[in-house]
């Protein structure tokens, strides 16, 4: 009877877990589908474009036409299948998917060159998948920006004028910090573990709440003297637990799989990980007061939290250039905040005098949503 | 708190045959309402009931589906609020001090409560826990109750695979374990067979023996007549209160017809209105049809259900119980 939790706290805690243990769906929820998830991202979904199949009709066919198409094929980013002979091939092999790309130059392209005159190339891009298209283009463009600028200063030293040195007035120099091979699995990894988070807390929690008034079991407890916050806290408590778990299961395989580095502490990052549980409960429990089944629950969880913290936190597109009302829910989530800070934690290895407002959200955000609970969830039918 | 004496009598007992056991009369109140009513938005679910049960008393509540039974057992156990009136269980009140009444009390809900994938004994486990603590007590308290409800060779099996009447039995024994003063029973009988029945009464018969004060809701007559009290509820008013025996008396007028079958509700829709029916009411899983003249009337409506393909499977004329007696009268004053 004394103290704020009493053996009764401890009485459902250990039902929960046994419950958990015979249950299998929950079982393949909280462990066979976090590590699915992480092995998609990790290996199957890359960003990275490389190796862009392309073809190439070289109308000019001289020695000068041959060198530029093969720049293309030297970089990285571009794979020459071949060559076509016509309009009509080119078209048949963008049609079938066979190249991505195509380089067509003009036929006069060396004269023109000779005489100084711009020469004509064009590029025929499959625009169907948007995110290749645009990285193809800004490739292509390079690489011709850096022929071009070859081309022109061998014929200004030809003439002796002046030094070609000094013709190019700026040198950009780029160092990219944090994720320099820009591997997309550093992106996604570390992101992964809020959207798995918020997964187990807010929609598993929701569920077996709900399970509960569903299967008609809410009322043979509710007669019993648990108290409202024994009840609330015994059904979050072992699953923060299998959740915690998760994480450390996420952190393992990211590192040693996936040689995600993690540059910050590892204390640390499971302490802001409790603070974003505690927030993902919140919202879990929320949901349990007011769905009615757990279908309803289930729909509602996925789409309060989870499609939040997968579309809307930056885990996937950046938040700047989604529209505004967007970005105002973004910032309401706290999936959003989270991210920053395993970004920060694994590839910046930023402490706390950095990530303190993120951290600051979140304690508001669950000390907010357990208050509300509290008040919400009533002892009565 | 402690006794060394069983908790309960062996089943085979003869005691289920000492029903209607007078109680004294200065035993003290167990269960008491004033004016208990109870509002879904214009539903009256519950209206002014006044009850007073004493100690060690086997009440039986009995109504028709919907008359407010259910919803009465939920107060009082403390898990609805009332939208007025007052109601006190072993000595607290109901509003006031919610989970004094909780501690005192057991409840068996209509529909089964516990836990499909956890085993007999770790159903019971669990509501030892909540009630007494994770300890010796509570693990002494598991054995004798799996022990006196003979769920002793059952206790690794899941709760999802045992059958209605044993399912009854372990929500029984979860209600029990913290041995309450009073228990509130809600339908402990209904869709199990009869030797389950019989096993349950003589468990509760057995309760009643020891002073603990038993509120069963109930549709079979002869579990009613062996209550102390029934109160009859109907349409949310407690129509009649009293010893069986003194309820009986009552005259019925005209011949009582019981329908089983799955279209009941169809037949029901069907016969609604018509002059030659004088009342309808469902009943669990049947339907009671009061009729002037049943022997001309019956096979009538026999012929029209067949011709309309709705399956009847039972149609039989019984002797009135007293709940078709109650819901009669009831009928009878209000028109």
């Amino acid at each position: 009877m004394k103290g704020f939790l009493s053996y009764r706290f401890y009485a459902l805690v250990r039902k929960e877990l046994q419950q958990f243990r015979r249950d299998p769906m929950t079982l393949v929820l909280t462990i066979v589908f976090p590590v699915f998830l992480l092995l998609i991202y990790g290996y199957a979904i890359s960003t990275d474009v490389r190796h862009i199949p392309l073809i190439v009709f070289d109308q000019d066919r001289t020695a000068e036409s041959r060198s530029f198409a093969r720049g293309f094929g030297h970089s990285d980013y571009f794979r020459i299948l071949g060559e076509v002979q016509g309009y009509e091939e080119l078209r048949h092999s963008l049609d079938a998917g066979q190249a991505k790309v195509a380089l067509v130059i003009a036929p006069g392209y060396s004269r023109d060159l000779q005489l100084r005159r711009p020469g004509s190339v064009q590029l025929v891009v499959d625009g169907s998948d948007s995110n290749t298209a645009n990285i193809a283009l800004s490739y292509a463009s390079q690489i011709a920006r850096e022929y071009a600028i070859r081309v022109t200063v061998a014929a200004i030293e030809e003439r002796g004028a002046i030094d070609p040195e000094r013709l190019r007035p700026i040198e950009l120099r780029s160092r990219i910090l944090y994720n320099p091979e820009l591997r997309s699995t550093l992106f996604f990894v570390p992101g992964l573990i809020g959207v798995i988070m918020m997964f187990l807390t807010a929609v598993v929690t929701a569920g077996v709440i709900v399970r509960e008034r569903e299967r008609g079991t809410i009322e043979q407890i509710l007669v019993t003297p648990l108290s409202r916050m024994e009840l609330l806290l015994g059904k979050i408590i072992p699953f923060s637990w299998v959740t915690l778990v998760d994480v450390m299961l996420i952190i393992g395989v990211g590192t040693l799989l996936f040689g995600v580095p993690l540059k910050g502490s590892l204390l640390g990052l499971m302490g802001y990980a409790v603070l974003f549980l505690f927030s993902g409960l919140g919202i879990g429990l929320f949901v349990s007061t007011v769905a009615r089944t757990q279908q309803g629950a289930f729909t509602m969880a996925v789409l309060v939290s989870l499609l939040p913290s997968i579309y809307l936190s930056g885990f996937i597109f950046p938040i700047a250039s989604m529209p505004a009302p967007l970005q105002w829910i973004a910032h309401l989530s706290p999936a959003t905040y989270f991210l920053q800070i395993l970004r920060g934690e694994f590839l910046k290895g930023i402490g706390f005098q950095i990530l303190w407002p993120q951290a600051l959200f979140l304690a508001a955000f669950s000390a907010f949503m357990m208050i509300l609970n509290v008040m919400r969830f009533k002892k009565y039918l | 708190m402690e006794s060394s004496s069983p908790a309960f009598p062996p089943t085979h007992s003869s005691s289920a045959a000492d029903g209607g056991r007078p109680i004294a009369g200065d035993a003290p109140l167990a269960i008491e309402t004033r004016g208990l009513t109870k509002r879904f938005g214009q539903l009256v679910a519950v209206d002014q009931v006044d009850l007073a049960i004493r100690q060690g008393e086997i009440f039986g509540f009995l109504g028709p589906n919907g008359a407010g039974k259910s919803t009465t057992l939920r107060i009082l156990c403390a898990i609805m609020r009332p939208s007025s009136g007052s109601a006190r269980v072993g000595g607290h009140d109901v509003v006031q001090e919610p989970e004094a009444v909780k501690q005192q009390i057991g409840y068996m809900a209509q529909r089964f409560g516990l836990y499909e994938e956890l085993t007999v004994s770790e159903n019971i486990q669990f509501y030892a826990g909540v009630y007494l603590g994770g300890g010796k007590l509570a693990k002494r308290r598991t054995e004798e109750i799996l022990a006196s409800l003979a769920l002793k060779d059952r206790r690794g099996e899941l709760a999802r695979n045992l059958s209605g009447g044993w399912k009854q039995r372990l929500a029984l024994a979860t209600a029990l374990v913290h041995r309450p003063r009073i228990l509130f029973l809600d339908e402990p009988t209904s869709g199990i067979d009869p030797v389950s029945r019989r096993q349950i009464w003589d468990i509760l018969y057995g309760l009643a023996g020891e002073g603990v004060t038993l509120f069963v809701t109930t549709h079979y007559m002869e579990e009613a007549e062996r209550c102390n009290t029934i109160g009859f509820i109907h349409q949310g008013r407690l129509v009649a209160c009293g010893a069986p025996e003194e309820l009986k008396e009552q005259p019925f007028d005209g011949d009582l017809v019981e329908l089983e079958g799955p279209d009941l509700r169809h037949a029901f829709d069907r016969l609604k209105g018509r002059p030659e029916i004088r009342d309808m009411n469902f009943y669990g899983p049947s339907l009671h049809l009061i009729l002037s003249k049943a022997e001309q009337e019956l096979p009538s409506l026999l012929e029209e259900f067949r011709a309309e393909g709705l399956r009847i499977e039972t149609a039989r004329i019984i002797q009135p119980s007293i709940e078709d007696i109650f819901v009669r009268l009831t009928k009878e004053n209000h028109s």
